[in-house]
Protein backbone atom coordinates (compact mmCIF):
# COMPACT_ATOMS: atom_id res chain seq x y z
CA UNK A 1 0.00 0.00 0.00
CA UNK A 2 2.81 2.39 0.84
CA UNK A 3 4.82 3.63 -2.08
CA UNK A 4 8.53 4.39 -1.95
CA UNK A 5 9.21 8.08 -1.44
CA UNK A 6 11.84 9.90 -3.46
CA UNK A 7 14.10 12.30 -1.52
CA UNK A 8 12.26 15.18 -3.11
CA UNK A 9 8.90 13.80 -1.97
CA UNK A 10 10.28 13.32 1.54
CA UNK A 11 11.40 16.93 1.62
CA UNK A 12 7.99 18.02 0.35
CA UNK A 13 6.27 16.12 3.16
CA UNK A 14 8.52 17.71 5.79
CA UNK A 15 8.12 21.24 4.42
CA UNK A 16 4.38 21.02 4.01
CA UNK A 17 3.89 19.59 7.53
CA UNK A 18 6.07 22.26 9.13
CA UNK A 19 4.04 24.81 7.19
CA UNK A 20 0.84 23.24 8.55
CA UNK A 21 2.06 23.42 12.14
CA UNK A 22 3.17 27.03 11.81
CA UNK A 23 1.16 29.88 13.23
CA UNK A 24 -0.81 27.63 15.51
CA UNK A 25 -0.40 29.83 18.53
CA UNK A 26 -3.67 30.04 20.39
CA UNK A 27 -5.05 33.56 20.27
CA UNK A 28 -7.35 34.40 23.04
CA UNK A 29 -8.77 37.74 24.09
CA UNK A 30 -10.54 36.29 27.14
CA UNK A 31 -7.82 37.06 29.70
CA UNK A 32 -7.24 40.59 28.46
CA UNK A 33 -10.93 41.38 28.77
CA UNK A 34 -11.37 39.62 32.13
CA UNK A 35 -8.33 41.28 33.71
CA UNK A 36 -8.90 44.56 31.92
CA UNK A 37 -12.37 44.96 33.40
CA UNK A 38 -11.34 43.62 36.81
CA UNK A 39 -8.48 46.09 37.20
CA UNK A 40 -10.46 49.02 35.77
CA UNK A 41 -13.36 48.36 38.18
CA UNK A 42 -10.98 47.90 41.15
CA UNK A 43 -9.08 51.13 40.42
CA UNK A 44 -12.16 53.23 39.70
CA UNK A 45 -13.79 51.77 42.81
CA UNK A 46 -10.87 52.77 45.02
CA UNK A 47 -10.81 56.23 43.42
CA UNK A 48 -14.52 56.81 44.03
CA UNK A 49 -14.34 55.48 47.61
CA UNK A 50 -11.30 57.64 48.42
CA UNK A 51 -12.74 60.76 46.88
CA UNK A 52 -16.35 60.61 47.98
CA UNK A 53 -16.61 58.40 51.06
CA UNK A 54 -14.95 57.74 54.42
CA UNK A 55 -14.70 54.00 53.95
CA UNK A 56 -11.95 52.68 56.23
CA UNK A 57 -10.19 50.49 53.72
CA UNK A 58 -11.11 51.26 50.10
CA UNK A 59 -8.17 49.12 48.92
CA UNK A 60 -10.24 46.04 49.68
CA UNK A 61 -11.72 46.68 46.22
CA UNK A 62 -8.63 44.87 44.95
CA UNK A 63 -9.94 41.68 46.48
CA UNK A 64 -11.94 41.24 43.26
CA UNK A 65 -8.65 40.30 41.61
CA UNK A 66 -8.79 37.07 43.64
CA UNK A 67 -12.09 36.23 41.94
CA UNK A 68 -10.51 36.99 38.54
CA UNK A 69 -7.54 34.79 39.41
CA UNK A 70 -9.85 31.89 40.24
CA UNK A 71 -11.84 32.39 37.01
CA UNK A 72 -8.54 32.51 35.06
CA UNK A 73 -7.33 29.31 36.64
CA UNK A 74 -10.56 27.40 35.96
CA UNK A 75 -10.78 28.75 32.39
CA UNK A 76 -7.12 27.96 31.69
CA UNK A 77 -7.51 24.43 33.00
CA UNK A 78 -10.57 23.82 30.80
CA UNK A 79 -8.88 25.33 27.75
CA UNK A 80 -5.77 23.25 28.33
CA UNK A 81 -7.88 20.12 28.29
CA UNK A 82 -9.54 21.14 25.05
CA UNK A 83 -6.51 22.37 23.13
CA UNK A 84 -5.76 20.01 20.27
CA UNK A 85 -2.23 21.21 19.87
CA UNK A 86 0.19 23.05 22.09
CA UNK A 87 3.34 24.76 20.87
CA UNK A 88 6.43 25.91 22.70
CA UNK A 89 5.26 29.49 22.19
CA UNK A 90 2.00 28.68 23.99
CA UNK A 91 4.03 27.57 27.02
CA UNK A 92 6.17 30.72 26.92
CA UNK A 93 3.04 32.84 26.70
CA UNK A 94 1.39 31.06 29.61
CA UNK A 95 4.42 31.23 31.94
CA UNK A 96 5.10 34.84 31.05
CA UNK A 97 1.73 35.80 32.51
CA UNK A 98 1.86 33.40 35.44
CA UNK A 99 5.29 34.84 36.28
CA UNK A 100 3.91 38.35 36.13
CA UNK A 101 1.01 37.32 38.38
CA UNK A 102 3.41 35.89 40.97
CA UNK A 103 5.44 39.12 40.91
CA UNK A 104 2.29 41.19 41.46
CA UNK A 105 1.38 39.05 44.44
CA UNK A 106 4.86 39.43 46.01
CA UNK A 107 4.82 43.20 45.50
CA UNK A 108 1.32 43.42 46.91
CA UNK A 109 2.32 41.38 49.97
CA UNK A 110 5.36 43.57 50.67
CA UNK A 111 3.67 46.76 49.47
CA UNK A 112 4.39 48.57 52.73
CA UNK A 113 8.14 48.20 52.16
CA UNK A 114 7.81 49.96 48.81
CA UNK A 115 5.83 52.87 50.17
CA UNK A 116 2.72 51.46 48.48
CA UNK A 117 3.83 52.65 45.05
CA UNK A 118 2.09 49.54 43.78
CA UNK A 119 0.09 51.10 40.96
CA UNK A 120 3.18 52.64 39.41
CA UNK A 121 5.33 49.54 39.82
CA UNK A 122 2.74 47.04 38.60
CA UNK A 123 1.71 49.26 35.70
CA UNK A 124 5.31 49.63 34.47
CA UNK A 125 5.98 45.95 35.03
CA UNK A 126 2.88 45.03 33.06
CA UNK A 127 4.50 46.53 29.97
CA UNK A 128 6.80 43.53 29.52
CA UNK A 129 4.28 40.65 29.28
CA UNK A 130 1.89 42.83 27.27
CA UNK A 131 4.56 43.86 24.77
CA UNK A 132 5.85 40.30 24.48
CA UNK A 133 2.31 38.96 24.04
CA UNK A 134 2.02 41.32 21.09
CA UNK A 135 5.28 39.96 19.69
CA UNK A 136 4.28 36.31 20.24
CA UNK A 137 0.80 36.75 18.78
CA UNK A 138 2.15 39.05 16.04
CA UNK A 139 -0.45 41.57 17.09
CA UNK A 140 0.65 45.20 17.01
CA UNK A 141 -2.08 46.77 19.21
CA UNK A 142 -0.80 44.71 22.16
CA UNK A 143 2.75 45.89 21.52
CA UNK A 144 1.45 49.45 21.59
CA UNK A 145 -0.43 48.49 24.79
CA UNK A 146 2.90 47.51 26.34
CA UNK A 147 4.37 50.92 25.55
CA UNK A 148 1.23 52.54 27.00
CA UNK A 149 1.93 50.76 30.31
CA UNK A 150 5.46 52.16 30.43
CA UNK A 151 4.23 55.69 29.82
CA UNK A 152 1.46 55.44 32.42
CA UNK A 153 3.80 53.69 34.87
CA UNK A 154 6.10 56.71 34.78
CA UNK A 155 3.18 59.15 34.99
CA UNK A 156 1.68 57.36 38.02
CA UNK A 157 4.93 57.89 39.97
CA UNK A 158 4.45 61.63 39.50
CA UNK A 159 0.86 62.13 40.76
CA UNK A 160 -0.94 62.02 44.12
CA UNK A 161 -2.45 58.81 45.52
CA UNK A 162 -6.03 59.44 44.39
CA UNK A 163 -5.06 60.28 40.83
CA UNK A 164 -2.85 57.19 40.71
CA UNK A 165 -5.94 54.99 40.70
CA UNK A 166 -7.54 57.02 37.93
CA UNK A 167 -4.40 56.78 35.79
CA UNK A 168 -4.04 53.06 36.50
CA UNK A 169 -7.61 52.54 35.26
CA UNK A 170 -6.78 54.53 32.11
CA UNK A 171 -3.58 52.53 31.57
CA UNK A 172 -5.48 49.23 31.71
CA UNK A 173 -8.20 50.60 29.41
CA UNK A 174 -5.66 51.46 26.70
CA UNK A 175 -3.19 48.69 27.47
CA UNK A 176 -5.56 45.71 27.85
CA UNK A 177 -9.16 46.50 26.97
CA UNK A 178 -8.67 48.30 23.66
CA UNK A 179 -6.16 45.74 22.28
CA UNK A 180 -8.26 42.93 23.86
CA UNK A 181 -11.38 43.96 21.97
CA UNK A 182 -9.34 44.44 18.79
CA UNK A 183 -7.93 40.93 19.22
CA UNK A 184 -11.41 39.53 19.68
CA UNK A 185 -12.63 41.34 16.58
CA UNK A 186 -9.67 40.19 14.47
CA UNK A 187 -10.23 36.57 15.56
CA UNK A 188 -13.87 36.67 14.58
CA UNK A 189 -12.86 37.75 11.09
CA UNK A 190 -10.08 35.20 10.81
CA UNK B 1 18.26 2.87 -3.37
CA UNK B 2 17.82 5.13 -0.36
CA UNK B 3 18.93 2.36 1.98
CA UNK B 4 20.49 4.74 4.53
CA UNK B 5 17.16 6.33 5.24
CA UNK B 6 15.46 5.18 8.43
CA UNK B 7 12.65 2.92 7.16
CA UNK B 8 10.47 3.93 10.07
CA UNK B 9 10.49 7.52 8.93
CA UNK B 10 10.63 6.80 5.23
CA UNK B 11 6.89 6.60 4.84
CA UNK B 12 4.65 9.48 3.88
CA UNK B 13 2.37 9.36 6.89
CA UNK B 14 4.94 8.55 9.58
CA UNK B 15 7.27 11.25 8.24
CA UNK B 16 4.32 13.64 8.23
CA UNK B 17 3.46 12.89 11.86
CA UNK B 18 7.08 13.26 13.01
CA UNK B 19 7.49 16.54 11.09
CA UNK B 20 4.35 17.91 12.74
CA UNK B 21 5.44 16.81 16.20
CA UNK B 22 8.87 18.40 15.63
CA UNK B 23 7.12 21.76 15.34
CA UNK B 24 4.80 21.58 18.36
CA UNK B 25 5.03 20.52 22.02
CA UNK B 26 2.13 18.12 21.82
CA UNK B 27 -0.77 17.38 19.52
CA UNK B 28 -3.87 15.25 19.72
CA UNK B 29 -4.94 12.52 17.34
CA UNK B 30 -7.69 14.56 15.67
CA UNK B 31 -5.33 17.43 14.92
CA UNK B 32 -2.75 15.07 13.42
CA UNK B 33 -5.44 13.37 11.35
CA UNK B 34 -6.64 16.70 10.03
CA UNK B 35 -3.16 18.01 9.19
CA UNK B 36 -1.93 14.81 7.54
CA UNK B 37 -5.21 14.31 5.76
CA UNK B 38 -5.23 10.64 6.70
CA UNK B 39 -7.82 8.11 7.83
CA UNK B 40 -8.17 7.31 11.53
CA UNK B 41 -7.34 3.64 10.97
CA UNK B 42 -4.15 4.23 9.04
CA UNK B 43 -2.98 7.02 11.34
CA UNK B 44 -3.59 4.88 14.39
CA UNK B 45 -1.43 2.06 12.96
CA UNK B 46 1.42 4.44 12.07
CA UNK B 47 1.29 6.13 15.48
CA UNK B 48 1.59 2.73 17.14
CA UNK B 49 4.67 1.95 15.02
CA UNK B 50 6.32 5.26 15.95
CA UNK B 51 5.44 4.75 19.58
CA UNK B 52 6.82 1.18 19.63
CA UNK B 53 10.08 2.49 18.16
CA UNK B 54 10.23 5.01 21.01
CA UNK B 55 10.07 7.97 18.63
CA UNK B 56 6.93 9.38 20.20
CA UNK B 57 4.97 9.02 23.42
CA UNK B 58 1.25 8.48 23.36
CA UNK B 59 -0.91 9.44 26.28
CA UNK B 60 -4.55 8.45 26.44
CA UNK B 61 -7.00 10.42 28.53
CA UNK B 62 -10.54 11.73 28.33
CA UNK B 63 -11.99 15.05 27.21
CA UNK B 64 -15.42 14.88 28.80
CA UNK B 65 -16.57 11.46 27.65
CA UNK B 66 -14.53 11.40 24.44
CA UNK B 67 -11.16 9.66 24.45
CA UNK B 68 -8.22 11.98 23.88
CA UNK B 69 -4.92 10.73 22.48
CA UNK B 70 -2.04 13.15 22.93
CA UNK B 71 1.23 12.57 21.08
CA UNK B 72 4.65 14.03 21.83
CA UNK B 73 7.99 13.50 20.13
CA UNK B 74 10.77 11.95 22.26
CA UNK B 75 14.49 12.73 22.25
CA UNK B 76 15.05 9.53 20.24
CA UNK B 77 12.43 10.74 17.77
CA UNK B 78 14.12 14.13 17.36
CA UNK B 79 17.48 12.42 16.81
CA UNK B 80 15.99 10.01 14.25
CA UNK B 81 14.36 12.90 12.42
CA UNK B 82 17.60 14.89 12.33
CA UNK B 83 19.52 11.89 11.04
CA UNK B 84 16.85 11.28 8.44
CA UNK B 85 17.12 14.89 7.22
CA UNK B 86 20.94 14.66 7.17
CA UNK B 87 20.75 11.47 5.07
CA UNK B 88 18.23 13.12 2.80
CA UNK B 89 20.59 16.04 2.24
CA UNK B 90 23.27 13.63 1.02
CA UNK B 91 20.94 12.08 -1.52
CA UNK B 92 19.89 15.44 -2.80
CA UNK B 93 23.42 16.79 -3.12
CA UNK B 94 24.52 13.68 -5.06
Amino acid sequence: MEKELTPQQSLDVITSMIQQAKGNMQRNSFYFLLWGWTIVIANLGVYVLLKFTDVADPYLMFMITIVAAIISGVYGFKQGKQATVSTHLDSIYKWLWIGFGVNCFIFWFFGVKMGWQLSAIITSMCAVPTLLSGVLLKFKPLMVGGVVFWIFGALIFMVDTETQFLLAAAAVTFGYLVPGYMLRKSDKHA
Amino acid sequence: MLKDLDPLLHSQLRLGVISLLMSVDSADFTWLKEKTNSTAGNLSVQIDKLSEAGYITVEKSFKGKKPLTTCKITKAGIKAFEEYVAALKQYISK
